[in-house]
């Protein structure tokens, strides 16, 4: 799933300056999940806005919704009556539904109140790690079901650096080395064989080199 | 039972217990009180929590006397005694209480104790000294709240406890010990120096008597955190100093002589002995008396039954016990009641009644009544002694049992085992899976489908409606002894049988002819000590009988049991030597045993020796108590059952609202050896507890669920599985048809932790939604409390004063639990204008819904941290631990949160000009 993380306070309250009227809009899916903006978070978010109002003896008129999925044009337009009528909206969704919701509603000021993360899991209840960067070309099969492009700090694909000590990488502690995880794993396995083919420098025109992606499946266009 | 009456006499814990448990099966209940209010005389106790919960169990009193007076069909008459009693030819009583003659089919006696009165020993100087008190003193000065030293008109720099007055004390005729006021000085000792952190504590003690999952944790904690200091000394006077503080006198074991020390507070820690009325009640029922005057059992296996059809006992008027075992003995007298009455209509089924909102100790806001079908077999994991007990009351029940897995006893019960086998054999009731092993556990309580594998792989599932885990516990030789396993003349004291085995079995490991030489090491921790201690001194005496010398080796001596006391003083009379050690004992290598072990007793003695009285003893035998740990697959099962697992790793969490036997999943349930109460009687209590509660269950086939439950959304729910990992309960599964969340309305337990955690806020909890509690939150400063706690807190708190000219306009909020405040409630507490907000629950691992108040202290640092970061006083929201009986506590809190409201004032700001 996507991960996201609410933005500082001080952040989203700089951003909404001037506006009195700010529509609170969460996401049903990925961000109510991951506990950063779904119907729980909207209600915690729209009540913190109207308190520093009251802190600062401002009158705010803050609007909640939550929304199934942010990114799809279906549930966006349930937003359309109303909408208009706020200064802004605050979408608790990941940038991608920050962006629909603005392109489906030009003229609307659309201000993200989170900051999207990374493609991860929850590791435990409260942490959520990073697990895959999307980079289109997935070599998981190679590797022992644990990706060296997103999970170590170099993405490298031919074995650890010299920073792999004891397990762990040399940007923190708290990082196990991909490396050493996948070793592990394919020593397990019995297929420390996968290991001597080399991998051939990684094709990155797969991934942002040619631009913003897209899938395009003609056989489910309408 | 439809049309039952069962007359209660006592009012106490183990009366209300009975009471409650034999309503909630459907009796008609009369409750006859000598006193004018309920509790008896734990009604005066007070909470003992510091920082934490200490087990002290004293909120569960509370409890009991709100659920009792909840209860219409229990009719409660205080200020009545029983005047008289005639046995009827067809069953049953006549009884004359408070000028009324009340039919009835059974009497359960609960008549509690009286304390023994200090005065008696007038050399301690009660009501001479004003700077002594007994323990029953400092209680309600602890409950009364406010400063001890005020209370008693007195400073309090060093405060002194005195053990035993009036226990183990064959001058005053109580040659017995009392078995609880170890615990209880040792948690008042905590909660003085919580209230009074300058003072220095000491405590006067023969032997440390422990109760409780992990005794030494809580007299470490003791020792370290708070500098109770223990002596082991039994102080022959207090005098007065002319100062006015006192003089306790005591034989200093260093220096070998009667030494003075001051102190300004003195508490005599008085035992229990009979009440007043019981040879009264003995003689009218003819029942008999043990030697002390408690009510003696007519047979050990089924402790409540006094041998007269119709007459039951329980609690303290059968001998000493606390709380939790008093609450325990309601429960097992009721059932006691049942029993019978299913005896007496031989050939019908029990007619169980419905457990209407009667899961134990646990009041539950109502709920949509539905009946739900559940399976009436009972799953039995472990071929012990408690799990083939439990079976066997099960089948009494009208219960299906199916046991699972291998034999394990506990010691000194082999006998107890083969007669059980046999009867488990021959109980078309009861199937036996030998060699069985739970691998997966699937469902909810009602419904459980378990997966067994037996021996060769052959895999089986069986359908269950409770699961009783018996598993036992593992033995092994303590670690200061571990090296000794297995070698010559060394043996285990489990190996040697019960008593009445001849001690020739020393025989075999006696080097040579000559020496008849045996060293018993009981070496243990506190609780394993209280289960075995009995057996070291049975071995000890047996091998007295045999013409051996005979040397035990142990920290304390352990006699909290009872008759234990008698067994200690007459080995000692026939010679055995007791050496309690302070530095664990050596056993040098070699061909003989050598036992090297330093007596402080002996300190002075030792002039010219190296270390002062040490002694060097040549074992013929050394004979080692096995220390008790869990059994070696507890944390796999653990994870099978998703049961959790406490202090040392036995099954069950250290949360005194689980006692005796409940796990943090309904209708599973631990008992005996697998959840560290390793001894014979107590594992024999646990199995009666636990068979009623899972007959009361699931016994019908029916279970009538009509207690508040979460209920999921399904459409709103996103399934992230939030609930299902926080259920502190594990009553939430996932409904794979609606690929949404589902909870369990037999499991949950209705503390509405799942509705404040869940992202997508779709679970709401029936009776106390969301929309509910918002709807009581008005602009002022707001308290929410816990229901089991601080609300009752607060309510008598209230009742006693004009509450508005103690605290002001304060708005309290009832939650099921603190886990039940959402960080969304206590912003708009805030938006809603006020001026602070408070949160206030149970002690750490004291939550009645297990781990609700953590959530919340969660919850209060969120909502503290949120409010920062717009530039809103952090310290107007609040948290604060409050036990039910805490009402100059809550008083406290609650004028603390208004004086930070009124400090601060609104939050909201005046437009700037």
């Amino acid at each position: 799933m996507i991960v996201a993380e609410r933005k500082s306070l001080d952040e989203i309250l700089a951003m909404l300056q001037g506006c009195s009227r700010v529509l609170v809009v969460g996401c049903g899916t990925c961000v109510t999940v991951c506990m950063a903006g779904g119907e729980k978070e909207v209600g915690v978010l729209a009540s913190l806005l109207r308190l520093a109002a009251q802190r600062e003896g401002r009158t705010v008129e803050i609007g909640e919704t939550t929304i199934e999925r942010q990114c799809e044009w279906e549930f966006v337009d349930g937003l359309a009556p109303g909408i208009r009528g706020y200064d802004a909206v605050l979408s608790m969704g990941c940038g991608a539904g920050v962006q629909t919701i603005a392109q489906r509603f030009g003229g609307v000021r659309v201000l993200p109140a989170l900051n999207t993360k990374f493609i991860g899991i929850p590791e435990k209840q409260g942490m959520w790690v990073e697990m895959c960067l999307g980079c289109g070309d997935c070599v998981l099969d190679r590797t022992g079901g644990i990706c060296p492009v997103a999970r170590c700090s170099k993405g490298l694909l031919n074995g650890p650096c010299g920073g792999s000590q004891g397990g762990k990488c040399e940007v923190s502690k708290d990082i196990d080395c991909a490396w050493q995880l996948i070793y592990d794993r394919l020593a397990s396995l019995g297929r420390l064989d996968l290991l001597e083919a080399e991998f051939a420098p990684k094709d990155w025109s797969k991934n942002r080199d040619g631009g913003p992606r897209k899938v395009l499946r003609e056989e489910v266009m309408l | 039972m439809e049309s039952s009456r069962v007359v209660v006499v006592g009012a106490g814990v183990a009366g209300m217990s009975a009471a409650r448990s034999l309503a909630a099966a459907g009796a008609r209940v009369t409750l006859v009180e000598k006193g004018e209010r309920l509790g008896g005389m734990a009604a005066d106790y007070a909470c003992k929590g510091t920082d934490r919960c200490n087990k002290c169990n004293v909120c569960l009193v509370h409890e009991l006397v709100r659920d009792v007076k909840s209860r219409p069909d229990i009719d409660v008459m205080t200020g009545c005694t029983v005047d008289w009693a005639e046995a009827l030819p067809s069953g049953g009583y006549r009884l004359k209480v408070g000028g009324r003659e009340v039919g009835c089919s059974a009497v359960v006696l609960a008549t509690g104790f009286e304390p023994f009165d200090a005065s008696a020993r007038p050399e301690f100087g009660y009501r001479v000294h004003p700077a002594v008190v007994t323990a029953l003193d400092l209680e309600k000065a602890l409950r009364d709240g406010g400063g001890i030293g005020e209370r008693f008109g007195r400073p309090i720099g060093s405060v002194a406890f005195v053990q035993c007055v009036g226990s183990r004390d064959l001058q005053q005729g109580r040659g017995y010990c009392s078995r609880v006021c170890c615990m209880y000085s040792l948690r008042m000792a905590r909660a003085v120096r919580h209230r009074h952190p300058s003072a220095e504590v000491t405590v006067f003690y023969m032997d440390f008597q422990a109760a409780g999952k992990d005794p030494a944790d809580l007299r470490r904690r003791a020792e370290t955190e708070d500098g109770v200091r223990f002596v082991r000394a039994r102080p022959s006077e207090v005098a007065s100093a002319p100062d006015g503080r006192a003089v306790v006198w005591f034989e200093d074991l260093d220096g070998g002589r009667c030494r003075p020390a001051e102190f300004d507070l003195v508490i005599l820690a008085v035992g229990t002995g009979p009440g007043r009325d019981t040879r009264t009640l003995a003689d009218m029922f003819g029942l008999g008396l043990d030697e002390s005057g408690f009510f003696a059992p007519a047979d050990p296996g089924d402790a409540t039954a006094t041998g007269v059809p119709g007459v039951f006992v329980a609690g303290m008027c059968r001998g000493p016990r606390d709380i939790a075992e008093s609450v325990a003995d309601g429960e097992r007298a009721a059932l006691a009641v049942l029993r019978e009455e299913a005896a007496r209509r031989a050939g019908q089924r029990l007619a169980l009644s419905l457990p209407v909102g009667t899961w134990p100790g646990r009041r539950v806001l109502r709920g949509q009544p539905e009946t739900i079908e559940v399976s009436s077999t009972v799953l039995v994991l472990g071929r012990t002694v408690e799990g083939m007990e439990a079976a066997r009351i099960l089948s009494d029940l009208g219960c299906r049992a199916v046991i699972v897995g291998e034999e394990a006893h506990p010691d000194g019960s082999s006998g107890l085992a083969h007669s059980l086998l046999a009867r488990v054999d021959e109980d078309s009731s009861i199937d036996v899976l030998a060699g069985g092993r739970l691998v997966r556990l699937d469902g909810q309580a009602g419904g459980f489908r378990a997966t067994i594998e037996g021996p060769g792989g052959l895999v089986s599932e069986i359908c269950a409606g409770a699961l009783i885990v018996a598993t036992g516990y593992r033995r092994e030789f303590p670690e200061a002894a571990r090296g000794l396993a297995g070698r010559a003349c060394v043996v285990g004291l489990s190996e040697l049988g019960e008593s009445g085995v001849p001690w020739a079995v020393g025989e075999e490991h006696r080097k040579g002819g000559g020496g008849r030489r045996a060293v018993i090491w009981v070496g243990v921790r506190p609780d394993t000590a209280r289960a075995v201690f009995r057996q070291a001194i049975l071995a000890a005496l047996s091998a007295l009988a045999a013409g051996w010398e005979v040397y035990v080796l142990c920290p304390e001596v352990a006699v909290a049991g009872p008759g234990d006391e008698e067994l200690y003083l007459e080995a000692r009379r026939q010679g055995a030597v007791f050496v309690k050690y302070e530095e664990e004992p050596e056993v040098q290598a070699g061909s003989a045993l050598r036992v090297l072990v330093r007596d402080p007793c002996l300190g002075a003695g030792g002039a010219g020796d190296d270390v002062p009285g040490l002694l060097a003893i040549d074992a013929d035998v050394l004979v080692v108590a096995e220390e008790a740990y869990p059994p070696p697959d507890a944390p796999e099962l653990a994870r099978v059952l998703q049961v959790n697992t406490g202090p040392l790793g036995f099954f069950q969490d250290d949360n005194v609202n689980l006692l005796p036997v409940l796990t943090n999943r309904r209708s599973i349930f631990a008992v005996g050896g697998c959840r560290g109460a390793t001894g014979v009687a107590d594992a024999m209590a646990d199995a009666h507890v636990a068979a009623y509660l899972a007959a009361r269950l699931v016994g019908t086939g029916n279970l009538h669920v009509d207690w508040a439950t979460a209920r999921v959304d399904q459409d709103k729910c996103a399934l992230c599985l939030t609930c299902v990992r926080t259920c502190p309960h594990r009553a939430v599964g996932v409904d794979d048809e609606m690929r949404a969340a589902k909870i369990s309305r037999a499991a949950c337990w209705g503390c509405g932790v799942c509705t404040s955690e869940c992202p997508g806020k779709a679970i709401a909890l029936e009776s106390c939604s969301d929309d509910e509690v918002l709807a009581r939150v008005r602009p002022a400063v707001t308290a929410f409390c816990c229901d089991h706690s601080a609300l009752i807190a607060a309510q008598a708190a209230m009742a006693g004063l004009a509450a508005d000219d103690a605290v002001g306009d304060l708005n309290i909020v009832s939650v099921p639990c603190t886990g039940k405040v959402d960080i969304i409630h206590l912003l708009k507490a805030f938006e809603r204008g006020a001026e602070a907000v408070m949160v206030a629950g149970c002690f750490d691992e004291g939550c009645h819904f297990l781990s609700g108040n953590r959530r919340a202290l969660l919850r209060v640092g969120q909502a503290a941290s949120l409010l920062k970061a717009v530039g809103i006083e952090p310290e107007r929201v609040r948290f604060y631990h409050v036990g039910p009986d805490m009402s100059a506590a809550f008083l406290e809190a609650a004028q603390e949160t208004m004086q930070v409201a009124r400090e601060l004032g609104p939050v909201m700001r005046r437009r700037a000009g």
